[in-house]
């Protein structure tokens, strides 16, 4: 059963009109706070990130220099991306009624930060964070990442 | 000969230091608590689990534990961390039997709830309904399910504005007070807001 999810109408005044509907699927997270340069490359398209943006499963967020990105996830895991970073959202399902899901992210460049939600206490064994070299399991915990320039 | 292998083995020891390294520090909570991170290497797997543990990653996959000191994770992260978005934060709001009238020890919590909404740039809340065990599971479901769309409502005519609002049923997972079945609970019969 979908969670109802209310959204200001497009033409609405931002907070005046809100309709309910359902969430769509595949949405992962929001991005909270932004500095500088971030892009979302989504399928073929290559979309400039803002503050409230609606980030997807399968996004690959690039962020520039002395930019960073924030962005909580539907299951409350807050991910915070460096400067010149690559950080691709592969796999993301969080059902909040259930609390299961699976959340697979790839640090393919720069320091990624985590705080982990509730996939990580529901569900730890379909958590994981992988770089070039390693894969890392989480249980319910707060960690940084920073892959290497090579 | 031994002179000359000498400084072979410094020459490449200088050489290797100098290729970049990845890095993976485990951070304490706020409360100072910490949990695991587990890490699965080209030389097998390690496990970091107290404060500011850290293993550097070399270009073969390698891992090597070290700490990492508290001034040290600052100077390096600290502009990551405080680009972090703010942290979700839980509460309760408890109803007076049957309807939606606040109980009024909740009042103040719903005052709490608008200055947090208020003080995020982009606030999302998610209200969360949740009933005891009286009852069969479907039915409690759908119960908890209209119960939160009921206090959606509540909250928006009680004038707090979201990017989003969302209601969820729970029924009878996650008992506050754990019970057996068909047992009234007024401690289970609740609603949990989610600002984040």
């Amino acid at each position: 059963m979908k969670a109802c999810i209310c959204r200001p109408g497009l033409l609405a005044m931002v907070f005046a009109l809100c309709h309910v509907a359902p969430a769509l699927a595949g949405d992962a997270g929001v991005v909270k706070t932004l500095q500088g340069k971030v892009s979302v490359q989504r399928g073929n398209e290559l979309l400039d990130a803002g503050l409230g943006m609606v980030v997807r499963t399968a996004d690959r967020i690039v962020t520039g220099e002395k930019s960073a990105v924030g962005i909580t996830l539907n299951d409350n895991t807050l991910l915070t991306a460096g400067p010149n970073a690559v950080l691709s959202l592969d796999r993301f399902k969080f059902d909040p009624k259930t609390e299961k899901g699976e959340l697979e992210a790839n640090v393919r460049r720069g320091s990624l930060s985590v705080i982990s939600g509730k996939l990580a206490k529901s569900s730890p064994e379909n958590v994981q964070f992988k770089t070039a070299s390693v894969t890392l399991g989480v249980r319910g915990t707060e960690f940084i990442i920073e892959v290497a320039d090579r | 000969m031994e002179f000359v292998s000498a400084v072979v083995v410094a020459i490449a020891g200088v050489l290797l230091a100098q290729q970049p390294e990845d890095r993976i520090v485990l951070l304490p909570a706020p409360d100072g608590s910490v949990g695991k991170v587990i890490v699965q290497g080209a030389d097998g797997t390690k496990q970091l689990d107290t404060a500011n543990a850290a293993l550097t990653v070399d270009e073969k996959g390698n891992t090597r534990n070290y700490r990492e000191g508290g001034p040290a994770i600052e100077a390096r992260y600290g502009e990551l961390l405080a680009a972090q978005p703010p942290r979700p934060r839980n509460y309760v709001l408890y109803f007076l039997s049957g309807g939606t009238d606040l109980a009024p020890e909740s009042q103040a919590e719903l005052e709490a709830i608008k200055r947090d909404v208020v003080a995020r740039p982009i606030p999302e809340v998610r209200v969360v309904g949740y009933t005891d065990t009286v009852g069969t599971a479907e039915a409690n479901d759908a119960l908890s399910q209209k119960r939160a769309e009921s206090v959606v409502e509540f909250l928006r005519n009680a004038g707090v504005k979201a990017k989003t609002f969302e209601a969820v049923g729970r029924g009878e997972r996650q008992l506050s007070v754990s019970t057996r079945d068909d047992v009234a609970a007024s401690e289970n019969r609740r609603v949990e807001i989610l600002i984040r």
